[in-house]
């Protein structure tokens, strides 16, 4: 699993490449520690696979976020990772965003 | 696919094994001719299971193998994890909550949600001295609905139509042809929509697959000309061995009247009897009496009533069908007599059971009811299938707290809606005699009787989730089966209330 940072105007993409698994999770656990008040966006389009352990990386990012003021929103979910986020309810918390621009967008209104 | 020998791999309860059990799964899924998005289900399963196992079900942190096995078969694969940490309950695992997941942000249960949602089955196994079992179940999807007609025409055939058709139409009945996989799950179609409830029916590549492992055993009426009139099949249950199951009866609409099924069911008996089997069961449906009779005509006899087994199914032209779930009257047949050995019922329960052996023509024995209990853990399997919300707790053998299991293991499955409970109760075990009352007084009541080859027969008793049976819609085919149905109605506690 592989993650990249990039600053768009102030808004944090942090882009997953790969599995988000029991193994890798730790990974980005690791990775996004540090953010609390920012704007993230997760660009996931190239995210082939992510298991309970990584929801639960994401979940604790969401919380950490919106308890220091920042906020979190998704974007490029597809296959069997959209699933997953479907089926598990992480739609119904998450703002979800078809591309990386939309996202974008979103974010710096 | 065939089915063949399982595959193993045998890894530490360590998690750091994951990419080898990824690549063990991905590997053999492919082989099984899994599309990539499928295969990645089975690893989503698999890694839920493993983690599951790694980090609660070895609380002392002690290094220990975890035994991991494939099956392919026919209809896709079977992957069991054996492994000998602690027992567990899986009815105390927590449930996921998406409203305290949206409303707060915590989560339970993910895992465990994530693991079933990916595969058609899941069934955990307490192994006693051998430790757990999980085993997930995942069917290849076909595409089956591409290969099926569109809809037929909405007019029924009139009685004439029927009569005519009725007059002369030669054919003949032989097994299956692989290339006519698809001619069959057209006829299903045909006559039941898509309400039939075995599914793989509707699957040409299941029903060639399925035939061609042996565990469906296909007969067809046919013209001279190629056209197939009807469908049966023996289904043969590795759960059940040595029972061929008679049924996936269908004929065409406009075709009826020809006595395909006594031509077929003639065949197929005389099938059953060459390959060795010890005993045909057919489940015949209770809105109409039709394959009940054909049961009788060839010798069965009822063995139990099973209500509300099956969601409703969709009679094309039979017009007693009933868009209500569906009760099944069971039959059975012996290929010879058994001899008698010790059984374990109930005391209130041995006359009926009494008259249900002799029909079968075995004469029981029934021991005098007493109270020791065995040492051995219990050995209770939960098998339950979504499609039709109905699960079956099968005790192979009780323990000393196997009616606390029973009544945990039943809210949590009334919780979760499943509609019917069987609980199924080895006659062989004397815990079946004493524990029987107990059950009752949860809201299980009397459904019959399951012969098995080993002897180790099972009554049967079911339990109705908030469920009013209408009793006079039960069409019954003989004088035994309205014996059977009378004696079920007055042990069904909730119809006696009424």
């Amino acid at each position: 699993m592989q993650t990249t940072v990039q600053d768009h105007s102030g808004i944090t993409v942090l882009s997953l490449a790969g599995r988000l698994d029991a193994v890798t999770s730790p990974d980005f656990e690791r990775d996004s520690a540090s953010y609390s008040r920012e704007r993230v966006v997760l660009d996931l389009s190239r995210l082939e696979y992510v298991s309970s352990a990584g929801l639960r990386i994401i979940l604790a990012l969401a919380k950490q976020l919106k308890t220091g003021g920042g906020s979190l929103s998704v974007a490029g979910l597809d296959g069997i990772v959209k699933d997953v986020f479907e089926m598990s309810g992480f739609d119904s918390f998450l703002p979800l965003y078809p591309t990386i621009d939309a996202a974008l967008a979103a974010s710096a209104t | 696919m065939q089915a063949q020998a399982p595959i193993t791999l045998i890894v530490p309860n360590d998690l750091s094994y994951l990419s080898l059990l990824n690549a063990f799964v991905e590997d053999l899924a492919q082989r099984a001719s899994f599309s990539p998005k499928e295969i990645l289900q089975v690893q989503l399963s698999a890694e839920e299971t493993f983690a599951n196992i790694v980090e609660h079900d070895f609380p002392d942190g002690r290094l220990s193998p975890v035994e991991i096995l494939w099956e392919a078969n026919a209809l896709g694969m079977t992957l069991r994890f054996r492994h000998k940490g602690q027992p567990f309950d899986p009815e105390l695992f927590p449930e996921l909550d998406r409203q305290e997941l949206e409303e707060k942000l915590v989560v339970q249960g993910l895992g465990t949600f994530l693991m079933k949602q990916m595969v058609d089955e899941v069934q955990y196994n307490n192994r006693g001295y051998d430790g757990q079992e999980v085993v997930l179940v995942k069917h290849v999807a076909t595409p089956a609905e591409a290969a099926l007609p569109a809809p037929p025409e909405t007019a029924l055939p009139s009685d004439e139509h029927k009569a005519s058709v009725a007059e002369v139409i030669p054919y003949t009945v032989r097994p299956l042809k692989i290339e006519e996989s698809v001619e069959v799950a057209r006829l299903a179609y045909h006559a039941y929509s898509y309400s039939y409830p075995y599914e793989h029916i509707y699957y040409p590549d299941r029903v060639k697959a399925l035939n061609a492992e042996g565990t469906l055993a296909s007969f067809v009426a046919v013209t001279d000309d190629g056209e197939i009139l009807s469908h049966a099949a023996m289904v043969y249950d590795p759960n059940w061995p040595g029972v061929a199951e008679l049924g996936v009866a269908f004929t065409k609409t406009t075709r009826r009247g020809l006595g395909c099924f006594n031509r077929i069911f003639e065949d197929m008996v005389a099938a059953s009897r060459a390959r060795g089997d010890f005993a045909r069961f057919l489940s015949g449906v209770t809105s109409h009496p039709y394959s009940q009779k054909t049961a009788l005509r060839y010798g069965m006899n009822e063995c139990a009533l099973l209500l509300s087994k099956v969601p409703a199914i969709s009679f094309q032209n039979i017009r007693e069908g009933t868009p209500e779930r569906e009760h099944i009257m069971a039959f059975f047949e012996f290929d010879s007599p058994r001899p008698a050995s010790p059984l374990h019922a109930p005391t209130h329960h041995q006359e009926m059971l009494g008259r249900l052996y002799r029909k079968l023509g075995c004469e029981p024995r029934f021991e005098e009811a007493r109270a020791a209990l065995s040492n051995m853990p219990s050995e209770i399997d939960v098998s339950t299938n979504p499609a039709s919300m109905v699960a079956i707790i099968d005790v192979e053998r009780a323990g000393r707290n196997t009616v606390d299991e029973i009544r945990l293991t039943l809210r949590r499955l009334c919780i979760s809606r499943f509609e019917t409970v069987f609980l199924e109760l080895n006659l062989h075990d004397p815990a079946t005699a004493t524990h029987c009352e107990a059950y009752e007084e949860m809201g299980f009541f009397f459904s019959g009787l399951m012969p098995r080859e080993d002897g180790s027969d099972r009554l049967i008793l079911q339990f109705l989730n908030n469920q009013r049976v209408n009793y006079d819609a039960i069409r019954v085919a003989s004088d035994f089966g309205q014996e059977l149905l009378d004696y079920v109605k007055q042990k069904d506690r909730s119809h006696a209330l009424l």
